[in-house]
C-alpha cells in the first residue's frame, strides 16, 4: 500500500515531498491537510534549510502504526539520545530558527527540545551580562533599579 | 460553529508571515518575545534568581511566574526540627511527587538557621513560605531569606500566643494572624501582620470576640482561607472547624462532620478535605464552600483501610493528598536507626507505595520532629520588599 504524500514548499520555492504521517506532527499542517487536501502547502516564512531540519526531526519521531511495531519505531531512550545529539549539532542562530519553526508549525516535542537547549545555554551563563551579550538583550534597568533589586533579593549563600 | 472558531483562531497565526530566519540579520540572535516565558520556565529556580537583573521583562516573568511553574510539579517539603537544641535548624528536602523510584535524593538546606528556643516549635506553610510563631520568623524556602516578625504588643500578663498563617490570592498578600490569650484570665486579643506592609507592625482586629484553643494539628490554607480545629470558649468542650478569611480578616466557624478519634485537614483538589479515622474505618469529607454557607459532603470512604489506619497509629501522620489522589503518610519523629520514608496510599487502588528519602541526617540526630507539607511550590518573592 502506498503512503499518502504531501508537498511542502519553502520560502525559496523548493518543494519537499513528505509522507503525510510525518508532516502531521505539526498541528498546523495536520489541520491544513484536512481543510485543503491534495494541495501543496506554501510555508513562505521558512527557508529550505530550516524546513529540511524540521522534516528530519519529524521523520525520526513519526509513529509507525502500519508496520509491525518493532521494525522502525525507536525506543524512547534512543529517541531522547537522538534528540540531544540533534540539537547539540545545531549552531545558535539555526537553533533559534528551529525553535521559531517549531512554534509556528506547532510541533510540541520539537518546541520542547529546542526550548530546553536554549534554557541550558542560559543556565550555563555566569551572569546577566553574559546573557545579554549572547542573546542581544537590552539592559532597560537604571543603575538605581538594579541596586534596588539586589537589595531586595540578598540571599544567604 | 466549532470549526469556525478554530479557523478564526488559526488564521492570524497563518497570516503572520514574518521570516523565520535570524541568519541574515546583522544584530545576532534574539529570544523571541512570546517564547521567553516558555524557555525560562525550564530553568532551575536557583539559576532564575541569579538572572533577575537581565531585563525588566525577565524580572517580571521570573518573580511572577516561578510559583505557577513549580506548582505544575508540586514537591514535598520536610522540616526537621531539633527540639532540645538551643538553635533549631530546619532542613528542607524537596522532590517531585510523581516519582516511582524506590529511593529519591533530597536537597538539604543547612543554611536555614532559625533563632531557636527550647520548646515546641510549630511550623505553618503557605505557598512557598514557612511561618514559625514561636521563633517569630517567616522563612522563604526558595530564596532562603528570613524575616523576623515585629514584637507583638500585649498588655495581657502571662500570655499565650497562637498563630495562623495564610495567603490571599486576590490581594496577593501573606498575613499572620495571632491570638494573645491570658493563661489565667482567658481574655483575648487578636492581631494581624501583613507581609510587605510599610508600617511593619501588628494591627489589632476584632477576631472572634472570644478566646479559642486550637489543637496542635495542621492548619491548612486554601484559596484565601485558613482552616484549623479549635475549641471556642469554655464549657461545653466541643471542637469546631475555625475559618479565617485572610482578606477580610474575619473569623468564622462550622461544625466538624464527625467527632472521630483522629482527624486531619488536607487540601483535596483545592477544597478542604477532612479525613476522619478511628480503629477500623477512615473516610474523607469535603467542605463545599457556597457563597453564604458551607456544607460537608462525604466524598470517599476507605472500605478496607485497616492497613492505612494501622500505619497511622505509630508516630505517623497524614501530610496531605497528592494530585494523583494519594494520601501522603509521614513520620512525626525522625528515628535515627531507620531511614525516612514517605508512604503513599492510593485511594483508588487501596495500595501503599513507599519511597525512601535519602537524607544525610540519618543516624546523626536525636529528638528531631518532622513537619511535612505535600504541595510545596517555589516562590521568588522577596521578604524585604
Amino acid at each position: 500500500m502506498s503512503k499518502k504524500m504531501i508537498v511542502l514548499k519553502s520560502s525559496e520555492g523548493v518543494s519537499f515531498v513528505v509522507e503525510e504521517a510525518v508532516a502531521r506532527q505539526s498541528k498546523i499542517i495536520s489541520f491544513l491537510v484536512e481543510e485543503f487536501p491534495d494541495r501543496e502547502l506554501p510555508l513562505t516564512n521558512m527557508t529550505s534549510e530550516i524546513l529540511r531540519k524540521t522534516i528530519e526531526y519529524c521523520k525520526k519521531h513519526v509513529v509507525e502504526d502500519d508496520g509491525g511495531g518493532d521494525s522502525s519505531s525507536s525506543s524512547s531512550g534512543d529517541l531522547k539520545e537522538w534528540d540531544v545529539k540533534f540539537v547539540a549539532e545545531i549552531d545558535q542562530p539555526r537553533l533559534m530558527d528551529l525553535l521559531m519553526a517549531a512554534n509556528y508549525l506547532d510541533i510540541p516535542s520539537l518546541l520542547d527540545v529546542t526550548c530546553q537547549k536554549v534554557a541550558d545555554t542560559i543556565a550555563a551563563c555566569n551572569d546577566e551580562k553574559e546573557i545579554r551579550a549572547t542573546f542581544n538583550i537590552e539592559n532597560d534597568f537604571t543603575e538605581e533599579e538594579v541596586e534596588a533589586i539586589r537589595m531586595e533579593n540578598q540571599y544567604p549563600i | 460553529m466549532k470549526s469556525q472558531q478554530k479557523k478564526s483562531s488559526l488564521s492570524p497565526k497563518l497570516q503572520h508571515h514574518s521570516q523565520i530566519s535570524t541568519m541574515e540579520k546583522k544584530d545576532g540572535i534574539h529570544i523571541p518575545f512570546d517564547l521567553t516565558e516558555e524557555i525560562l520556565s525550564r530553568l532551575p529556580v536557583k539559576s532564575l534568581l541569579r538572572f533577575l537583573c537581565v531585563s525588566k521583562l525577565w524580572a517580571s516573568l521570573i518573580t511572577n511566574s516561578i510559583m505557577t511553574w513549580s506548582l505544575t510539579k508540586p514537591r514535598l517539603l520536610v522540616i526537621l526540627d531539633h527540639r532540645l537544641r538551643e538553635s533549631s535548624i530546619f532542613s528542607l528536602s524537596s522532590y517531585p511527587l510523581s516519582t516511582d523510584k524506590e529511593s529519591v535524593s533530597t536537597e538539604q538546606d543547612d543554611h536555614a538557621l532559625v533563632r531557636g528556643i527550647n520548646g515546641n516549635n510549630m511550623y505553618q506553610y503557605s505557598r512557598g513560605l514557612i511561618c514559625c510563631l514561636t521563633t517569630s520568623t517567616l522563612y522563604n524556602t526558595t530564596t532562603r531569606q528570613t524575616l523576623l516578625l515585629p514584637k507583638i504588643n500585649s498588655e495581657i500578663p502571662a500570655s499565650v500566643i497562637e498563630g495562623f498563617f495564610g495567603y490571599d490570592p486576590v490581594e496577593n498578600q501573606y498575613k499572620v494572624f495571632c491570638m494573645v490569650r491570658g493563661s489565667q484570665t482567658y481574655e483575648a486579643s487578636y492581631q494581624v501582620f501583613t507581609l510587605g506592609d510599610p508600617k511593619k507592625q501588628w494591627r489589632e482586629i476584632r477576631g472572634l470576640g472570644t478566646y479559642l484553643f486550637p489543637t496542635m494539628t495542621t492548619r491548612v490554607c486554601i484559596n484565601g482561607k485558613i482552616y484549623f480545629r479549635a475549641r471556642i470558649g469554655g464549657y461545653p468542650f466541643h471542637n469546631m472547624l475555625l475559618i479565617v478569611d485572610v482578606r477580610s480578616e474575619r473569623f468564622d466557624h462550622v461544625e466538624i462532620p464527625k467527632q472521630p478519634r483522629s482527624l486531619t485537614l488536607v487540601n483535596y483538589k483545592g477544597k478542604l478535605g477532612c479525613i476522619c479515622y478511628s480503629d477500623d474505618s477512615a473516610e474523607m469529607w469535603v467542605l463545599e464552600d457556597h457563597a453564604e454557607k458551607q456544607e460537608w459532603c462525604k466524598s470517599i470512604s476507605f472500605m478496607s483501610s485497616s492497613s492505612l489506619v494501622k500505619r497511622l497509629e505509630y508516630g505517623t501522620c497524614i501530610a496531605g493528598v497528592t494530585v494523583n489522589d494519594e494520601i501522603l503518610i509521614m513520620s512525626k519523629i525522625l528515628d535515627c536507626a531507620d531511614p525516612l520514608y514517605a508512604e503513599y496510599y492510593d485511594l483508588k487502588q487501596e495500595k501503599i507505595r513507599r519511597v525512601e528519602l535519602e537524607s544525610t541526617l540519618k543516624g546523626q540526630q536525636k529528638d528531631v520532629r518532622i513537619f511535612s507539607f505535600s504541595d510545596h511550590g517555589e516562590n521568588a518573592m522577596s521578604l524585604f520588599r
